[in-house]
C-alpha cells in the first residue's frame, strides 16, 4: 500500500471534511454528527493503512460506517429489537473469524467478514427502502439520498467481493467515489437547512406583513367610529384572508351570562351542535341561527377554549373524531379548526376561530401561529377599546356638565332681597364646576318670600333642566298658591314623568311672612330645615314626611306652620356641607353646623356665614370638596 | 364601580362594589336595561359592598326599580347599610324600594313568586 495509491483518498477527506465544517454551521438535524464520525473512521483507517497495512482493516472499519449509517437512520425512526439482534449476530460472526486466523486462510477470512458487511448493506438497504416519511422526524434528508446510499453502498461491496482490494481500480477509484456519498450528503444537508431559513424567514415576513395589514385596518377603523363589532369584524376577515380559511368568527363573552355571542362572522360558520331542522335548510339560516345562540361556556370545542383559555387546532377534524357533528359531508362540514382564546391579563374576552370548510383542506401549523399572532393583538385592541370607551362617556358627562353651568348661573339669585324683619346670606359651591345643588329665593307680591333649597341627582343638561322646571313652576304658582306643601305637590305633580326618574330631586321649601313672621315649611326628602329659638337657645329639626320630586305623581307632602322672633334663626342646606370630610376622612356633620350656629347666635346672618364657612374650611383643610355645598341662613331681627 | 353578575336558577344576582357616583351610576343602568331586554324577571342587587353612594347613585337606582316596575319584574335590594343606608333613609325612599336584609334572603322572597 504506498502513499500515492492512498492520495485521491485523503483529497477526498478532506473535501469531505471542509464540507462539513460548512455542514456543521447549519442547525437542521443531527446528520453533521452522523458524518462526522464517518469522517473520523475514513481518516483513522487511512492513516492506520499507511503504517500497518492490514487487509482486515477495510472490511472492518465499512462495518463501522454501515453501523454509523444505521444509526443516523434509526435516530429518526427510533430502534426496533431486531436492529440489536441482527447487530449482535454479524458482530459475533466477524469477531470469530477475525479472532481465530488460523481456522481460515486470509483471504478466505476476508471474503467471509465482506460477506457479513454485505449482509448489513443489505439490511441497511431493506430499512431504507421502508423508510416512510410520516414516521419520521425531518425525514427529508433521508428521503433523498435513500436510492444514493443504496446504489453506493452495495457497488462498493459487489466491486470488493469480486476484486478484493488490492485491484488498483477498486483503490483508485471506487473507494474514493464511494466517499463522495457523504459529501453528496452533507452537499444536500446544506440545501435544506438553507431552504428552511429561508421558509423559516418567508412565513415571518407574512406574518409581520399579516400583522401590520390588520394594524392598518384597524386603525383606519376606529378613526372611522369606534363600534366594537365592526372592529371585531375586521378581525375575522384579517384572520380569514390570513389563514386562506372558508370562514370564521369572532365570540365575545356575555356580560350577564356564561355564554360566548358570535358578535362577528365572516363565511358560513357552522352551528357546532345540532340544530333543528328547520334551521338547515339553507346557508343564510344557518348564518343566523349560529349569530342568536350564544355557546354555553364549556360546551362544544369553542366553549371548552373559553372555558380552559387553551388554544385548539385540530388540523384534520373528520380523523380526529372531537367534532363528530362536523364530521359529515353536508352542510355542517368542517375540515379543519383553528380557535384561539382572546385574553388580556387572564380577564377573557373571548374566542376567536376560523375553519376550513372542504374535505382534503387542511390549517397549517403556520396558520395557527399567525392567528395566534392576531389574537394577541386583537385581544389589546379590544381591551383599550372598551376602556377608551368608558372614558369617552366621562368625557361626555364633563361638557354636558359645561353647558350645564351655564344654564345654573343664570338661575341663581343675583341679589337677595332686604327684608324690614330678616336678612338673608347664602353661599354655594359647586364641587366640579356645575352644581346639583338648588336654591332659589322668590319675593312674592307684597310681604312674603318663597326660599328653596335642594339637591337634583346626577348633573349635567338633564340636572339643570329640571332646576330650570322647579324654578319656572316656583315662579308660576307661588303667586296663586301660597301653601308650601301645595307649592311642594305642584312642582312634583309637574316634573314627574318629564324627567328620567334618576334625576328626582329633593326639596325643603318654607314661605316666610313678613307681617305676621309666620313660617310654613314643606320638605321633599331634603335635609330638614333647622330653626334656632332664641327664646329656648335651642335648636330644632323641623321635618315633613314625603317622597322626592320626580319620583311619583301623587306623593302626598306635609306643612308645618310656626311664628319666629326676632334673634331666630332659619338655615338650610345641602349634603355637601354636613359631608364634607377632613383629610382623615371624617365627615364635618350636623352637630358641628348647629355648634357654629349655637356659638355665634349674636351675629347677622352674613356674618354667621362667614363663620361657617372659615369654620368648614379649617376643618376640610386642603380637601376638595366630595359634594356641591349650599347654605342659606335667614336670621330675623 | 366594579358590577358583577351572578345567577341563582332564575334569580339574577347584581353584586355592586365601590362608590355609586355620578361617574358610574349609569353602569347599573345601562346593565339593567340590556337585562331587561333579554326577559330576565327577577333581580336583587346587593349592596353590600358599597360604601359611598351619592344622588346620582340613588337615581340609578330608582330608575332601575321603576324600569323593572313598569315591566313587571322584580327587584329586591340586598344589604343597603351604614351611609348608603342613611342616604336612602334621608331621602325617604327605604319604604319606596323593596329591600331586604341581605342575598339569601332575597332570593328566599323571590322564590316562591317564580312559576
Amino acid at each position: 500500500m504506498d502513499f500515492t495509491a492512498a492520495l485521491p483518498r485523503f483529497f477526498a477527506e478532506v473535501f469531505l471534511l471542509l464540507l462539513w465544517l460548512a455542514a456543521l454551521k447549519k442547525k437542521w438535524d443531527r446528520t453533521p454528527v452522523f458524518i462526522g464520525w464517518i469522517i473520523v473512521i475514513l481518516v483513522l483507517r487511512d492513516a492506520a493503512v499507511l503504517f500497518y497495512p492490514s487487509e482486515y482493516l477495510f472490511p472492518l472499519s465499512n462495518l463501522l460506517l454501515v453501523a454509523v449509517y444505521f444509526i443516523w437512520i434509526r435516530s429518526k425512526t427510533g430502534f426496533r429489537n431486531l436492529d440489536i439482534a441482527f447487530f449482535s449476530f454479524s458482530a459475533a460472526v466477524i469477531a470469530f473469524i477475525v479472532l481465530d486466523m488460523t481456522l481460515l486462510n486470509l483471504a478466505v477470512s476476508i471474503f467471509y467478514i465482506d460477506l457479513a458487511v454485505f449482509a448489513a448493506m443489505v439490511y441497511l438497504a431493506l430499512l431504507l427502502g421502508v423508510f416512510s416519511e410520516f414516521t419520521s422526524e425531518k425525514p427529508e434528508i433521508v428521503i433523498r439520498t435513500r436510492f444514493a446510499i443504496i446504489a453506493v453502498m452495495l457497488l462498493y461491496q459487489v466491486s470488493v467481493l469480486l476484486y478484493g482490494y488490492s485491484n488498483q481500480f477498486s483503490v483508485s477509484v471506487v473507494m474514493p467515489a464511494s466517499y463522495l456519498l457523504h459529501g453528496y450528503i452533507l452537499y444536500l444537508y446544506l440545501g435544506l437547512a438553507s431552504e428552511e431559513d429561508q421558509n423559516t424567514l418567508k412565513a415571518f415576513r407574512g406574518d409581520v406583513e399579516a400583522l401590520f395589514e390588520f394594524m392598518s385596518s384597524m386603525g383606519s377603523a376606529i378613526a372611522e367610529k369606534i363600534d366594537i363589532p365592526s372592529i371585531l369584524n375586521i378581525i375575522v376577515q384579517s384572520a380569514l384572508r390570513n389563514t386562506a380559511a372558508d370562514a370564521g368568527t369572532a365570540l365575545i363573552v356575555d356580560k350577564y351570562e356564561d355564554k360566548l355571542n358570535a358578535e362577528a362572522i365572516q363565511g358560513i360558520y357552522p352551528p357546532l351542535s345540532p340544530v333543528p331542522d328547520i334551521a338547515s335548510v339553507n346557508p343564510t339560516v344557518l348564518k343566523d341561527y349560529f349569530r342568536s345562540h350564544p355557546i354555553p361556556i364549556g360546551q362544544t370545542v369553542l366553549g371548552e377554549v373559553a372555558k380552559s383559555g387553551d388554544s385548539l387546532f385540530i388540523r384534520d377534524v373528520i380523523s380526529d373524531g372531537r367534532m363528530e357533528f362536523n364530521s359529515e359531508n353536508n352542510i355542517f362540514l368542517i375540515s379543519s379548526i383553528i380557535a384561539i382564546p382572546l385574553i388580556v391579563s387572564k380577564r377573557l374576552l373571548g374566542v376567536i376561530s376560523v375553519v376550513k370548510r372542504a374535505e382534503g383542506q387542511f390549517f397549517s401549523e403556520q396558520d395557527l401561529s399567525r392567528l395566534q399572532t392576531l389574537a394577541e393583538f386583537a385581544s389589546v385592541t379590544i381591551d383599550t377599546l372598551y376602556t377608551y370607551m368608558e372614558v369617552l362617556e366621562k368625557r361626555q358627562i364633563d361638557r354636558e356638565i359645561g353647558i350645564a353651568a351655564q344654564i345654573q348661573d343664570k338661575l341663581i339669585p343675583k341679589q337677595l332681597p332686604e327684608l324690614k324683619v330678616a336678612n338673608f346670606a347664602f353661599f354655594s359651591n359647586p364641587a366640579r364646576g356645575v352644581s346639583g345643588d338648588y336654591f332659589d329665593l322668590i319675593e312674592l307680591d307684597s310681604h312674603k318670600v318663597g326660599v328653596v333649597i335642594g339637591d337634583v341627582a346626577g348633573k349635567g343638561v338633564p340636572a339643570s333642566l329640571v332646576m330650570v322646571m322647579i324654578h319656572s313652576i316656583l315662579q308660576l304658582i307661588l303667586n296663586s298658591e301660597d301653601e308650601a306643601y301645595k307649592v311642594i305637590s305642584w312642582i312634583n305633580r309637574g316634573i314627574t314623568g318629564k324627567i328620567d326618574i334618576d334625576h328626582y330631586a329633593t326639596l325643603s321649601f318654607f314661605t316666610f311672612d313678613e307681617e305676621t313672621r309666620e313660617v310654613v315649611y314643606s320638605n321633599a326628602a331634603h335635609h330638614p330645615l333647622m330653626f334656632y329659638s332664641k327664646k329656648m337657645n335651642k335648636i330644632y329639626r323641623v321635618e315633613t314626611r314625603g317622597l322626592p320630586i320626580g319620583i311619583e305623581k301623587n306623593s302626598t307632602y306635609h306643612q308645618k306652620r310656626f311664628t319666629v322672633e326676632p334673634g331666630d334663626l332659619l338655615i338650610l342646606y345641602t349634603d355637601g356641607i354636613v359631608e364634607a370630610m377632613n383629610p382623615e376622612g371624617v365627615q364635618y356633620s350636623r352637630k358641628s353646623l348647629e355648634r357654629m350656629i349655637l356659638q355665634n347666635t349674636h351675629l347677622s346672618a352674613r356674618k354667621l356665614m362667614d363663620k361657617i364657612k372659615a369654620d368648614l374650611h379649617e376643618y376640610t383643610g386642603r380637601e376638595k370638596p366630595m359634594d356641591d355645598q349650599t347654605l342659606v341662613i335667614m336670621k330675623v331681627t | 364601580m366594579e358590577i358583577k353578575l351572578r345567577r341563582n336558577a332564575q334569580i339574577f344576582i347584581i353584586d355592586i362594589e365601590g362608590d355609586m357616583d355620578l361617574y358610574q351610576a349609569y353602569k347599573l343602568k345601562e346593565l339593567v336595561a340590556k337585562m331587561i331586554q333579554k326577559n330576565i324577571v327577577y333581580y336583587v342587587i346587593n349592596l353590600e359592598k358599597v360604601d359611598y353612594i351619592d344622588s346620582s347613585g340613588v337615581g340609578a337606582l330608582l330608575y332601575v326599580h321603576s324600569a323593572l316596575k313598569k315591566q313587571k319584574m322584580k327587584l329586591l335590594i340586598a344589604n343597603v347599610h351604614g351611609s348608603v343606608k342613611d342616604v336612602i333613609n334621608l331621602t325617604q325612599l327605604m319604604d319606596y324600594f323593596n329591600i331586604t336584609k341581605d342575598v339569601n334572603t332575597a332570593i328566599q322572597e323571590l322564590k316562591p313568586l317564580i312559576t
